[in-house]
């Protein structure tokens, strides 16, 4: 296989529009309602096959742990479907696994920097679905924190961290995570100390405080009614508290300040045969008004897979490395740039200096008429493979519940990307990538 | 994660290296509507499959040559993988890097990839570029240019793939040399993307040759699926891939594997972590297409009910109760054109030895042998296989992906549901039968991953550990 675009993924996900060459095809309303139970649901009827794609999304991630015990929003998520009160009766991890199996269906629990998530996919005929939602509402209301399972998986996870620290990637991308977020709890990384420190009790207080269903989005897509999925969302999250205190703002990131060289640019050794090398900064938010300009430009230098600048010139042209790409990771309130690639030791010094120099070029030059044509070209045609799934559409209901879009976001995204000019991807490079600011971080280089 | 794998688990071995995409498709299991998918074959033997699914104004266009790593020959290995990357390196008529511009002009997403047993290109596009989408995968099929320049570039480029995929995974160095050390004379025991040597040796004439000798209609199948009129592709499919010539293949020798007589083990010493091993044993798959087999259909039974889901034998007993493994993966494909194994591997909890996780998984598999599966522990292998029939209608690149890699081992369309009834027929006795016939040591290899520290510096107290992991 010649590459995976997951970068592009990443800076994509949850946008979208409509509408090219003429024929049209409107994208499937989404409901916005207001639960009983505090919580938002987002759902999109599609009843074409007889199953639901079901998304709960809340504040509660790595930046919200201690700095002593970052891994508590992990650890809680992790066993959240190893054991709890199922109508009133302790299940363990056995029975839960098994009973979602026989099902058919599948939960999972899992938590990122900022948010923790359930995920559900399950049939849609009634005596699969049922049994299935009042289970899982039992299972995120009352779970039972084992402390002979926390200690198991806090080993796993110990293993497998310290599995990771061996490899030129994690290294890298830790320091780089470092260097742009700094102080910030956003940065927020576990290591062998924290995690032994998490206990029962920072579990049982994270799902108190964070597990709360003023704070959820419900998403549904599938074959349910309107009727079914106000039933579904508000059975999810009747048993959860309503409100707690708050303590989920996370404080802004600050942008990256110019430095000198010699404090942007850190260099690892390490004896993997190729170097890893991942350069970047401090970029807008998923909100800001320069995320098309940049999106659009972006795909131009190095988000589009094997057409892009940074391709063309590391890959194409010299044969310096398999996957090269660049991408801005728009979160919440703050966000940042990255490119990076990975290349045989000794052309090292010559890749770093190539990424260097194009995206410098691009920066200080812009795109020419013709890239932006292209880039508009793909990203409009390529829309209807935003949304031609239930999964893919659940990803973008996510996006938009989380960052709080207008819900016709997907219907207007198309004529956003219309609206992009040569120069407002100028001006908006120039405005948010600065060569003085960019940090560097080299691991098994020369 | 509560999810109840239904498809390969030994795929998570083999994703490390190539075939990232395998894991979208359950192999069985399709509420296969017969009316909505149609077949021709054009003159030039060029086999054509549309499966319409109008949920969504998008299509997965796909070309399967039934050409992998295991048709290539000593000294060449990697070649069939390094013409997949020329593949886009222009044609007659276009420039280098010209068919991705062009796809991506119009939206389009598009890969290639390639495994022991095929080579796929393919693109995801909105339905009305499908014709220009036919044009450039038929031109390609027959008017390929590859030049010297260009490859002495993109096998840089290949040979970088190598470093990042296997020779800086510890993981991947260990597969590698586990389906080396499994099979003796089997044409899969040679890396999908060819040894390094061969790669630094290989030149554009091999790639040519290898142009020649396979990429031809009668060695192709061409699927669409998605929202589009059968009648119209295959109309497309007459004005565009009907125009490549016809040509005879040549034979292919089939080059089986000596039996096993005993077990093989070896230890392989790369920067790690954590020790992992590996245990295969060489079963039977599907032959000639004949799906009227039990035993096959048995293993993949077996693999549910060691690996299904979180609460399955081998993760109960070994990562939940026993502490011995921090995760453990069991698999085995029936349908494949190479020669199989049926894999459990694992990464060790600190301080456990191979031996103690090889005694435990005799253990399981034995107690199997003996006693048999209970009835619940094949229901969930079944409910799973029947639930993915619906989810997968959920991806219409999924769905191409199915159809494709069953035609390209022989296997029609048109068997989907008979593949997924083969597998609900399986009995607890026959998966017991299998557990006993096969899980024995004359058929088994052990491969275990002997970490070394990445600071040279604390080689010598590494030195002292690892003689605790010999067996």
């Amino acid at each position: 296989m010649r590459i995976h675009q997951m970068n592009l993924k990443k800076i994509l996900i949850g946008l979208v529009g409509i509408f090219m060459h003429g024929h049209i095809f409107a994208t499937l309303p989404i409901q916005k309602i207001d639960l009983p139970t505090g919580a938002k649901l987002f759902y999109v009827e599609a009843r074409t096959i007889p199953m639901v794609n079901i998304g709960i999304d809340f504040p509660g991630g790595f930046a919200h742990d201690q700095k002593d015990r970052i891994g508590v929003a992990n650890f809680t998520a992790q066993l959240m479907n190893k054991g709890s009160k199922i109508n009133g009766v302790e299940k363990n991890e056995a029975f839960i696994a098994d009973s979602i199996s026989e099902l058919g269906s599948m939960v999972s629990f899992a938590s990122g920097k900022e948010m923790s998530s359930v995920r559900i996919k399950t049939l849609s005929t009634p005596d699969v679905l049922n049994p299935l939602i009042s289970q899982a509402s039992d299972m995120l209301a009352f779970p039972i924190f084992s402390k002979k399972i926390l200690e198991r998986e806090k080993s796993i996870e110990i293993s497998g961290l310290l599995e990771s620290q061996t490899k030129p990637e994690y290294i890298m991308a830790k320091q780089f995570k470092k260097m742009i977020y700094r102080d910030n709890p956003l940065g927020n990384e576990q290591s062998v100390n924290s995690i032994k420190n998490v206990s029962i009790d920072d579990l049982k207080k994270f799902h108190q405080t964070y597990y709360r269903a003023d704070q959820m989005n419900v998403l549904i897509i599938g074959d349910v009614s309107r009727e079914q999925a106000i039933e579904i969302g508000t059975k999810l999250t009747k048993n959860l508290p309503k409100t707690g205190a708050s303590k989920l703002l996370i404080p802004p990131l600050s942008s990256l300040l110019t430095q000198e060289l010699s404090q942007r640019e850190i260099r690892i050794s390490h004896p993997s045969q190729q170097a890893h090398i991942q350069m970047g900064m401090t970029s807008p938010s998923r909100k800001d008004p320069d995320y098309f300009p940049l999106l659009v430009g972006n795909y131009i230098l190095g988000g589009g897979g094997f057409v892009s600048r940074l391709m063309n010139e590391i890959r194409e042209k010299r044969g310096l490395a398999y996957s090269v790409s660049s991408y801005f990771y728009p979160a919440k309130n703050s966000g940042y740039f990255v490119a990076g690639m990975q290349t045989k030791k000794d052309q090292s010094d010559e890749s770093v200096k190539l990424l260097k120099e194009t995206i410098q070029t691009y920066v200080s030059q812009g795109p020419n008429d013709d890239e932006v044509q292209a880039a508009k070209s793909n990203l409009i045609n390529g829309f209807p493979l935003r949304i031609d799934s239930n999964s893919k559409l659940l990803d973008n209901l996510s996006a938009i519940a989380w960052f709080d879009l207008p819900l016709n976001t997907l219907d207007e995204w198309t004529n956003e990307v219309k609206k992009i000019t040569k120069d407002d991807i100028h001006k908006a490079f120039q405005k948010n990538l600065d060569m003085n600011k960019i940090v560097t971080v080299v691991v098994g280089g020369q | 994660m509560n999810q109840y794998k239904t498809n390969r688990l030994c795929i998570n071995l083999k994703k490390i290296f190539f075939c990232a995409f395998i894991l979208l498709i359950p192999h069985f299991g399709n509420a296969q509507k017969k009316e909505f998918t149609h077949e021709t074959i054009l003159e030039n033997g060029l086999k054509v499959i549309v499966k319409e699914d109008h949920r969504a104004p998008t299509v997965a266009h796909m070309v399967w040559y039934r050409t992998g790593s295991i048709d290539e020959s000593t000294g060449s290995t990697g070649v069939a993988h390094v013409l997949e990357h020329m593949m886009f390196k222009g044609t007659k008529t276009l420039g280098p890097g010209e068919f991705s511009k062009k796809v991506a002009a119009l939206g389009g997403r598009e890969n290639a990839f390639t495994s022991n047993d095929y080579t796929a290109y393919f693109q995801q596009i909105e339905k009305s570029y499908l014709p220009e989408m036919m044009r450039l995968e038929a031109d390609r099929m027959h008017n390929l240019v590859l030049s010297e320049e260009e490859f002495k570039k993109e096998i840089k480029v290949v040979m970088e793939e190598r470093r990042l995929r296997t020779d800086d995974q510890a993981s991947g160095l260990l597969y590698e040399q586990f389906i080396a050390t499994a099979f003796n004379s089997a044409p899969n025991r040679n890396p999908v993307i060819g040894w390094m040597e061969d790669l630094k040796n290989m030149t554009y004439l091999d790639a040519q040759n290898w142009y020649k000798k396979w990429y031809t209609p009668s060695n192709a199948i061409l699927v669409v699926v998605g929202d589009v009129d059968p009648k119209q592709v295959f109309e497309l499919a007459k004005s565009t891939y009907g125009k490549v010539p016809k040509q005879i293949l040549e034979d292919r020798k089939i080059q089986g594997e000596p039996e096993q007589r005993g077990v093989k083990r070896f230890n392989l010493k790369a920067p790690a972590e954590n020790i992992v091993v590996m245990m295969g044993w060489k079963v039977p798959k599907v032959i000639d297409a004949n799906i009227d087999v039990v035993d096959p259909w048995a293993l993949e039974v077996l693999a549910g009910v060691l690996d299904g889901n979180q609460n399955t034998r081998l993760n109960r007993i070994l990562v939940k109760e026993k502490n011995i493994s921090t995760g453990v993966n069991a698999g085995a494909d029936a349908i494949a054109r190479s020669e199989q194994l049926f894999m459990i591997s694992t990464v060790l909890a600190k301080g456990k030895t191979p031996a103690i996780f090889e005694t435990e998984v005799k253990k399981i598999i034995a107690d199997i042998a003996q006693n048999g599966i209970k009835p619940d522990e094949l229901k969930r292998v079944k409910i799973a296989v029947t639930a993915s029939q619906i989810y997968k209608r959920d991806s219409v690149f999924g769905q191409a992906m199915e159809i494709g890699s069953l035609e390209v081992v022989g296997i029609p369309w048109n068997k989907i549901d008979a593949l997924t009834d083969k597998i609900r027929a399986v009995t607890a006795e026959q998966v017991q039968a299998v557990a006993k016939k096969y899980l024995i040591d004359d058929r088994l290899t052990v491969g275990v991953l002997d970490p070394q520290p990445i600071d040279p510096q604390k080689k010598l107290a590494n030195q002292a550990a690892s003689a605790s992991i010999k067996h």
